[in-house]
């Protein structure tokens, strides 16, 4: 169907979602999961079935019980040992929901519960997962001879969002091959794990991912594991079997302490950091929280004298359904804070302080001088648009003279500043060797027909991809069609992450594209081309932790944020928000800024702890906060038609800026998020003692 | 969900009469007006349910010169749509906030009152209006004022086989009117805060003041003694007087033990309200 | 339960349990997925239709309240006039996200401007804000809903004359 059929059709209602497939004479499966955190698990008894319903435990498996993760490994279902609540232990289906959940009810399951870990601070060292060490100049000697040292602890705690849309898979086999609906953004990867779990080969494996699915949070592990149940549960039933499963996506606790030694002029000249980030009970695939965190740690600033120390801790909570801004969001939030306590504290106005700590040493190749400058540019305008000087010395001005936080009863106000990057891609070993390709088919009638997996059901991307291909091809970008949803006929792209997807796929696309141009002059139709690679030989992936600005595939962002702290409730409303950022060309400035907006609220939701369906709600007097965006145009070579991805970077600067916004509105530095009114209010009590 | 016996019965009175003889007959019968607190709670419901939306006396609104008379089953949005000229300005912004247009639709207000959760929006400004509202049952018809017909969470005077016909509303000229309500964010135990104010200014005097909070349990707070403690003062308030007033709230908050307002979030937003409110009064021209 | 209602503009009726929910109806019954099924609680606003012309949550209707009554599902409202100039406004303006709460959103947007055909900034962000929606942003559905309230206003005039 063609890109703007498909927006119509979404418009009258008869977009698919996976819980709107409906299968004729479909059981229903239920999955038991356990309820404690560790320990040990042994089904003592299970009742009489009646005819119709069966019974699967991790013996029924005829293949592989291992979910594979990156350095890790998972069981679709516990054999004996348990590492998470909520770890599936058995599966039951038939065909009446009700009953499933009465026989579910009379499964006598005996748990032996052990002691679990369930945060950084309750793990030793049997919990590291992987660790970190970083070593650059001089640290003893220069904390030795420094005029000041400043160090905070930053916290990130607890964040946990729901889908509206459950997580729902169908499964039904045919001539013995099977077919399994299911919301992945990696096809492949749940295709291939579920051949491995049935003991099939992956060509009897067709997955398809509806022509709509809510977007949120990393969806790899939950949808395969929920495919591959319903596949293992239709195979034993002989029956279409639906699996619904209600998840939410989350963010774990960190903690990143920073020890910063400060020169005579308030400078910093040296850094300690520690960072500890929760992997849950296991190390997803991907994103790479743990590279993402670390490549992030000094954000866009260098430091001749540097010392990390990196853990990600394994705890016993679910592993599955993380935020894909976990990593950078809490790595980011440390250091774009701390630098803006640094200035508070030495009276000083944080982006002089940033701005001096870009990178400075010059390099041979002039082109990675010109990233240090387009970041400075972006810095540079997003202060100037929001007149940030001024606006900052004024409410320091303001915030002194006040005696009482409410005197005057007038709302608190403050700003603060944040700049960071987005577009980790090349850090994901999985992805790094691996081949993905694209497949374009050019007909006569000059309809065009794009293969991916990597777009599935995501409208922008696929919108994206219409506008590359009708740019280089002269076509109408509504008239495209896609496949991009089943693994039969689309080919393997690699997950659907949105920079690596623009980057990588999208520089393929563009390859086919002039490839179809030059075979266009001989006018035979079809003209089918397909393109494949690995990203390291489109994007430059040699990069080390603290290069950042050598880093030319990243996208740039520097924010800033006006709030506004309401003196009887002391709700924090955030009244301005100005971007700038560098993103290669921009190809859809429209379409960005929804996206832009979507990611902003995104990351206002999280600093801001709105968690139920009813929190999400924006009232007029929270309101939303103006947003005045701008773009620094720099073609990026290794990008299609010179654009990069976006991705989630608009939602890492929210929490920062507006942390040190609050922080300067009360007048106490405050080292974590979420916010909310409460916490405002214990901070002020405690500056009155 | 709610989960029904095998065999449930509705019944759909279309008068008053009708009803009371339901009532009668089935006096454990679940009464349904909106329905929006029954769909969205767990348990089995009984084996009768007499719907009330069909009858046409409860769905009238009489607007008198000193009075709004309002039949229960009326829904918010309705009483919305008579204009914050005519309904109280606290009740106005109560009925509105944070409930979304689709809920309005179908809540009524007799719904609201008669499920006494501490969540409704609507309790705290009808005690600030002094509203009062009429039951019918077997022994006849009695009025209440809300104050005393709201026992506790979820718990009101009202008796098997009896109803909520019509809430009346008095209609005052007001000079300043406010009303808040926080939920819960933090905090594990079920917490919320709703603060509504009125005033009544004469010639540069407090003539008549009003403040009630709602809390939890008890789910609301009214205190004459307190509210007199301005009234005939002059504007603009001296600033002890503002703090003598927040003093003697403050003491009162606390005398309702930690159930009222679980989160002291909440009770020092409470006094922030009030403080505000009556600071905010030294701006007003009357 | 024998009940008979209008849905989507044809005569129906249904032998449904009292109790059931008009969304398990819609859904189940007449398999109109356009309503969707999210929290099943009131809260989400996934599940939005039209009962005698007033927007609802269609979770929160029991089967026994639609004997006589007139139901709109987003399958029938898009066959209106008044979807047409919705739908341009929303493709010319992208607001379309995953799709799951889009067919909800319409329904809004047809409730506030039936009530209110030129409502402010500030009415139209507080119609939407109990929206669940985390795939748009809402600048850009105000923008969509003020550029309605244009067609719509440029279509009267044009009759007129």
């Amino acid at each position: 169907m063609a890109l703007q059929e498909e927006m119509i059709q979404t418009l009258k209602g008869h977009s698919k979602f996976a819980s709107d497939i409906k299968i004729k004479n479909c059981y229903y499966g239920h999955i038991i999961t356990s309820p404690i955190h560790k320990g040990t698990f042994s089904i003592k008894k299970v009742p009489e079935l009646p005819h119709g319903y069966y019974f699967i435990t991790s013996k029924d498996i005829p293949g592989i019980n291992k979910l594979s993760l990156y350095l890790d490994n998972m069981p679709f279902l516990a054999e004996k040992e348990i590492h998470f609540e909520g770890e599936p232990l058995c599966l039951i289906c038939g065909p009446l929901k009700e009953e499933l959940e009465r026989l579910a009810g009379q499964i006598h399951i005996e748990y032996q519960e052990e002691t679990p870990c369930l945060s950084i601070n309750e793990a030793s060292e049997i919990n590291i997962l992987q660790k970190e060490y970083i070593h650059k100049g001089d640290v003893a000697q220069t904390f030795m001879k420094c005029a000041k040292i400043i160090e905070n602890e930053y916290k990130t705690n607890f964040e946990e969002y729901q889908f509206i849309e459950p997580q729902t898979a169908i499964a039904y086999w045919e001539n013995k091959k099977l077919t399994v609906y299911c919301t992945t953004k990696n096809l492949f990867y749940t295709r291939n794990n579920i051949a491995e779990f049935l003991n099939i080969s992956k060509n009897h494996a067709n997955v398809i991912v509806p022509d709509f699915v809510q977007d949120q949070g990393e969806k790899q592990i939950l949808p395969t594991l929920i495919a591959s149940y319903a596949a293992l549960l239709s195979y034993v039933a002989k029956k279409p079997v639906t699996i619904s499963y209600n998840n939410t996506v989350k963010r774990y606790p960190s903690i990143i302490r920073h020890k910063t030694a400060l020169d005579e002029n308030h400078l910093p000249i040296g850094a300690k950091i520690e960072f500890y980030i929760d992997a849950g009970a296991f190390n997803i695939a991907y994103p790479n929280i743990f590279k993402r965190a670390l490549f992030s740690l000094c954000g866009a600033y260098e430091l001749d004298n540097l010392e990390i120390n990196a853990y990600y801790i394994r705890t016993n909570k679910i592993p599955f359904t993380r935020f894909l801004n976990t990593g950078p969001l809490e790595a980011f939030f440390a250091i774009e804070l701390h630098t803006s306590n640094i200035a508070r504290i030495c009276e000083l106005d944080p982006y002089t302080l940033k701005n001096s700590l870009l990178q400075r040493t010059p390099k041979k190749n002039n082109e990675k001088i010109n990233s240090t400058e387009s970041i400075r540019e972006i810095l540079t305008d997003v202060i100037k648009r929001a007149d940030f000087l001024r606006k900052y010395a004024a409410y320091e001005a303001f915030l002194k003279r006040k005696k009482q936080p409410d005197e005057f009863n007038l709302p608190m106000r403050g700003i603060g500043i944040s700049l960071c990057f987005f577009g980790f891609d090349f850090l994901d070993e999985l992805l790094k060797t691996t081949k993905y390709s694209i497949k374009l088919s050019l007909h006569k009638n000059n309809n065009l027909t794009i293969y991916t997996s990597a777009v599935e059901s995501d409208q922008s991307l696929k919108q994206l991809f219409a506008t590359i291909a009708s740019r280089l091809l002269g076509l109408n970008a509504a008239k495209i069609s896609f496949v991009s949803q089943n693994t039969q006929n689309a080919p393997d792209s690699g997950p659907l992450t949105e920079t690596r997807v623009i980057t990588h796929i999208g520089k393929l696309l563009e390859q086919g594209c002039y490839s179809i141009l030059a075979k266009k002059k001989k006018g035979i139709f079809p003209i089918t081309i397909k393109k494949a690679s690995s990203i390291s030989s489109t994007q430059d992936t040699k990069v080390k932790i603290y290069d950042s600005t050598y880093c030319d595939s990243l996208t740039w962002c520097a924010a800033v944020i006006e709030i506004e702290i309401e003196p009887v409730t002391l709700e924090i409303i955030c009244k301005n928000f100005w971007l700038t950022i560098e993103a290669g060309t921009i190809l859809e400035p429209e379409k960005i800024r929804i996206q832009v907006e979507k990611e902003i609220l995104s990351g206002i939701r999280s600093v801001s702890f709105k968690q139920a369906f009813k929190d999400h709600k924006y009232t007029p007097k929270q309101n939303l906060p103006l947003i005045s965006l701008n773009f620094l145009e720099k073609p990026y070579k290794h990008g299609p038609l010179g654009a990069k991805g976006i991705g989630e970077l608009p939602s890492l600067c929210v929490a920062p800026a507006y942390v040190a916004a609050v922080s300067q509105a009360i007048g106490i530095n405050i080292t974590k998020f979420p916010l909310v009114p409460e916490n405002i209010e214990e901070y002020l009590a405690k500056n009155e003692d | 969900m709610k989960k029904s016996p095998e065999h449930t019965n509705i019944y759909v009175p279309t008068s008053l009469k009708e009803l009371s003889m339901l009532n009668m007959q089935f006096p454990d019968a679940l009464l349904f007006a909106g329905g929006t607190h029954i769909m969205r709670s767990s348990g089995t419901l009984p084996r009768y349910i007499i719907s009330l939306n069909e009858i046409k006396d409860l769905l009238k609104i009489r607007r008198k010169e000193n009075y709004l008379e309002i039949g229960s089953c009326v829904t918010l949005s309705r009483i919305l749509s008579l204009g914050a000229n005519v309904v109280p300005k606290a009740l106005y912004t109560a009925l509105s906030e944070g409930v979304p247009p689709s809920i309005r639709n179908l809540a009524t207000i007799g719904g609201n009152i008669c499920t006494a959760s501490y969540t409704s929006n609507v309790l705290t400004p009808l005690v600030l209006f002094d509203a009062k509202i009429e039951i019918r049952g077997s022994s006849g018809i009695h009025w209440y004022p809300v104050l005393r017909f709201v026992q506790s969470n979820g718990k009101t005077i009202l008796q098997a086989g009896e109803v909520v016909s019509i809430i009346r509303i008095p209609l005052e000229e007001w000079d300043v009117q406010s009303f808040l309500k926080l939920d819960v964010t933090l905090s594990p135990v079920p917490s919320i805060l709703k603060c509504a104010a009125a005033v009544k200014i004469s010639k540069t005097s407090i003539n008549d003041l009003r403040m009630v909070f709602g809390g939890v349990e008890p789910i609301i707070l009214r205190n004459r003694e307190l509210e007199g403690i301005l009234i005939g003062n002059k504007l603009p308030l001296q600033s002890k007087s503002i703090d003598f007033f927040c003093f003697e709230l403050t003491k009162l908050i606390e005398s309702k033990g930690s159930g009222f307002l679980p989160n002291p979030y909440h009770n020092r937003t409470a006094i922030r309200f009030a403080r505000h409110f009556l600071s905010s009064l030294n701006n007003t021209n009357s | 339960m024998k009940i008979n209602f209008i849905l989507n503009g044809k005569e129906t009726h249904i032998d449904s349990a009292p109790l059931k929910s008009l969304l398990t109806i819609i859904r189940e019954d007449f398999g109109l997925t356009g309503t969707k099924y999210g929290c099943a609680h009131g809260e989400c606003n996934s599940c939005l239709v039209f009962v005698n012309d007033m927007l609802v949550n269609s979770c929160l209707i029991p089967a026994f309240r639609l004997a006589g009554t007139r139901v709109t599902t987003i399958e029938g409202f898009s066959q209106s006039k008044e979807f047409q100039t919705i739908e341009k406004a929303f493709l010319k303006i992208n607001i379309i996200g995953c799709g799951f709460c889009t067919p909800s959103l319409i329904l809004a947007t047809e409730a506030l401007l039936s009530n209110k055909p030129h409502p402010t900034r500030e009415e139209i962000i507080e119609s939407l804000s109990s929206f669940f929606c985390l795939c748009s942003g809402y600048h850009q559905v105000v923008d969509a809903i003020q550029y309605i309230t244009e067609l719509r206003s440029k279509k009267k005039s044009e009759k007129k004359s």
